[in-house]
């Protein structure tokens, strides 16, 4: 504390471990809303997630790849708080195959920073990434849709959330 | 100029001020944001507080100067002896009887 750089240096660093102290209050502060314990808060609602239009079913060098347009309506709000940064979310297809026992696609994602932008109402939406499955065993399977939501805090652990929309069979043969 | 050495009271003033300051305006800055929710809130609020801190307790000011650690007075005696007492006499004798000591440690 003899010289203006020691005191300079305790100061800053001193203050930074009071801005973690801060940051894991908040972050305690939310605990209950994100692990929905004893709370009656709203939860987030997935009303849609179901395929619109299919366009295209086709094995491309031995892999078959879909292309499909889809509705979304979802309300994330309830997932906001003061320690959430952002959510990012995406669209999800789930499906077993004989050669791989869960298959997870993603489909669409997008980032939702504020809370007027987290009630999703999007129709007809084409796929960002197409339903491209690891070999040749997408015809004729049920496939899950479904919403996800990674949670990204200020301060604390990054968790998702998911919520189920529809289920839909692909053709059986290529068009 | 110099490095800005406050004396040691101050020192410790210095210390007591910020470990209170920071935390006290970041609580009010935490509550202020929790009730707004908005952690930005929160973080303006710390960081008005550190600067705040870094204001009052980093430069030199003259409140930590209040007690300057006094030097001893001088003592008049003690410098005559030592103006007296050169080399020549006390030194000399003493060095020499060292080196005799050392030599007989030897033979």
């Amino acid at each position: 504390m003899h010289t203006y750089w020691v005191r300079l240096n305790a100061v800053f660093f001193y203050g930074l471990n009071v801005l973690l102290g801060l940051s894991c209050c908040a972050w305690v502060s939310c605990l209950q809303q994100d692990l929905d314990f004893h709370s009656d808060l709203p939860r987030p609602v997935v009303d849609t997630v179901r395929v619109n239009e299919l366009l295209s079913l086709r094995a491309h060098g031995g892999v078959d790849r879909a292309l499909l347009s889809f509705d979304v309506q979802a309300d994330l709000t309830p997932a906001f708080h003061w320690n959430l940064k952002q959510l990012f979310v995406f669209v999800l297809a789930e499906y077993q195959t004989p050669k791989n026992e869960l298959n997870q696609v993603i489909l669409w994602d997008r980032i939702v920073e504020t809370e007027e932008q987290a009630k999703l109402d999007e129709r007809n939406i084409y796929v960002k990434y197409a339903l491209i499955d690891q070999a040749n065993e997408l015809r004729n399977t049920s496939i899950n849709y479904y919403l996800v939501w990674d949670h990204m805090p200020v301060t604390g652990r990054l968790f998702m959330d998911k919520g189920f929309g529809s289920k839909k069979i692909l053709p059986k043969e290529y068009f | 100029m110099g490095k800005g050495g406050m004396d040691y009271k101050g020192q410790k003033l210095s210390e007591q001020i910020y470990l209170v300051l920071i935390p006290a305006v970041g609580s009010v800055a935490w509550v202020f944001g929790y009730l707004a929710q908005d952690f930005k809130t929160t973080f303006y609020g710390w960081l008005a507080g550190l600067v705040l801190a870094m204001l009052i307790c980093v430069p030199d000011w003259p409140i930590f100067n209040r007690n300057p650690t006094p030097w001893l007075e001088e003592i008049p005696s003690a410098r005559k002896q030592t103006v007296v007492d050169d080399d020549d006499e006390d030194d000399a004798p003493a060095k020499a009887t060292k080196a005799k000591k050392k030599k007989g440690g030897k033979s």
